[in-house]
This record gives C-alpha cells, structure tokens and sequence, in this order.
C-alpha cells in the first residue's frame, strides 16, 4: 500500500527536484567560499577572523560580522525547517532520529555562526570550533540532501496504486 | 570581477531560487491550471533560475555570454514574479 504522506507529494515532485538542486549548489558554493575567504587550516581562519601582519589584513570588525551572520541567522533555519519538515512529513526518517537530526542541526548552525564571533573576541583557538563546526554544517547539508533525494525517489517509484480493502468500506447510498 | 564575489551572488541566488520554488512552484501545483501550463511554468522557472545561478561563473570563466547572463536573469525575476502572480490571482481572493 502506498504512503499517503507519498502520495500526497507526489504532485510536487517537480519542485522537490528544484528546491534538492538548489541545495546542492547553496551547499557547493558555501564550501568553496569558505576555502577562498577563510582558508582549510585553523591558523588560516584566525588570521581570517583576528587580522595578520604577514597577509596585510586586518581583523574583522563587528560590522563586518554581522553583515556576514544576519542573512544567515535568517537563511539557514528557513532551509533546516523546510528540509526537516518535509522529510518528516513523508516519514523517511523516523520520528525520534527527526527529533534528533533537527536540534543537531540547529545546534551546529548556532555553532557555526557564533564561531565567527568567538574567533575575534574570546579567543583565536577558537578557531578550529569554526573549522569543526563548518565541516559539520557541510556534512549535515549533505545529508539533508540525500534525505531530498530519497524522498524524490520515493515519490518516483512508489508503486501507485491503492490497496483498499473492501471488506471495511460501506458501500455508497444511490 | 573576482571568483569569491561571483561566489558570493551564486550563493545567495541559490538560497532564493531553491525556496521561492518550492513555496512558489507548490501554490501553482496547488492552484487548478491546465497541467501543461504548469508543468511549463515551473519547468521555465527551474531552468532560468539554474541558468541565473551558473552563467555568472560562466562568464567569468571565460569572459563570453554576459548577453545570456542578463537574459537569463531578467527572465528568471519575471517568471518568479509570474509564479508569485499565479498565487495571487488563484489564492488571493477573499473566502465567500
């Protein structure tokens, strides 16, 4: 018998395949940003974060930050909340591992953003917190979005048919 | 113009792209239209905001296409704007 949560989906695959895609470019882009702006090493996004005399920058400053967290704050839990709904919604996971899966991410976003913050103004080893939180970020992007992509194909080729037992069902007064 | 600004935009165009999409795109799926139009819509949709995405890398790669480049952007913006219009007129009237 077919999921009705699946079938329900059904008809908007065609946007799940767009809104998986997008996914994939918001999660390729961020990672070559990061290597770009703030470098693979701790020391790398210290300098990033604190300023160096050896690459002529100089640190952040709170405006720049913030200008970098605000549409983040916003961005990234719209997306979790889309993601997680929507898997949770077709039931490709479990409701405990949801449960779980949504407060890790939320926890790692909160991380990641006040990493940034933590870099310049508590500490610079903090900065492998960045790097770590960052690479973690990643890794849960990837795998909201091979929760996408189950749930694409679940829609594709989950047989279409309804078992409906008739034994129960009343018939229909003419 | 440098690698990580072009980045940056691609980045950001995702983020939009991939939400106004699926919110968008599901208001239309929602809404009775013939299934052609639709399909046509949200399918025209999805390929110039991918085209919006790319084609700045592209460009900068390669230093050709900046025609395509705003084609492909001012047709992206008009068709998000159609889809959010197709909302509208099928959802935005008042209940009787």
């Amino acid at each position: 018998m077919i999921d009705p949560a699946i079938a329900a989906l059904r008809p908007y695959r065609s946007v799940l395949v767009g809104f998986g895609f997008f996914l994939l470019l918001m999660g390729a882009t961020a990672a070559a940003l990061f290597v770009m702006k703030l470098g693979i090493s701790a020391a790398d996004i210290e300098a990033y974060y604190r300023g160096s005399e050896a690459r002529f920058t100089r640190p952040r400053t709170l405006t720049g930050l913030l200008e970098v967290a605000v549409p983040h704050l916003a961005a990234i839990p719209v997306v979790a909340f889309i993601t997680l709904h929507l898997v949770t919604f077709a039931r490709v996971l479990d409701a405990r591992f949801s449960r779980n899966l949504a407060r890790l991410s939320f926890a790692v976003v909160a991380g990641s953003i006040a990493a940034g913050f933590a870099v310049r103004y508590v500490a610079p080893s903090l900065s492998w917190m960045k790097l770590l939180t960052f690479v973690a970020f990643e890794a849960l992007m990837a795998f909201w979005l091979g929760l996408v992509v189950r749930l694409i194909w679940r829609t594709y080729f989950t047989k279409a048919t309804l078992s409906i037992d008739r034994s129960k069902s009343t018939p229909l007064a003419n | 113009m440098p690698w990580a600004t072009v980045l940056e935009e691609a980045h950001l165009t995702s983020f939009f792209a991939g939400v106004l999409l699926l919110s968008l795109g599901s208001l239309v799926i929602a809404s009775r239209l013939s299934s052609g139009i639709r399909r046509g819509l949200i399918a025209a949709t999805f390929v110039a905001a991918v085209a919006d995405v790319l084609l700045p890398l592209a460009v900068v790669a390669t230093g050709h296409g900046c025609t395509l480049r705003a084609a492909s952007s001012f047709l992206s913006v008009g068709l998000f704007a159609a889809l959010a219009l197709v909302a509208l007129i099928r959802f935005g009237k008042a209940p009787r």
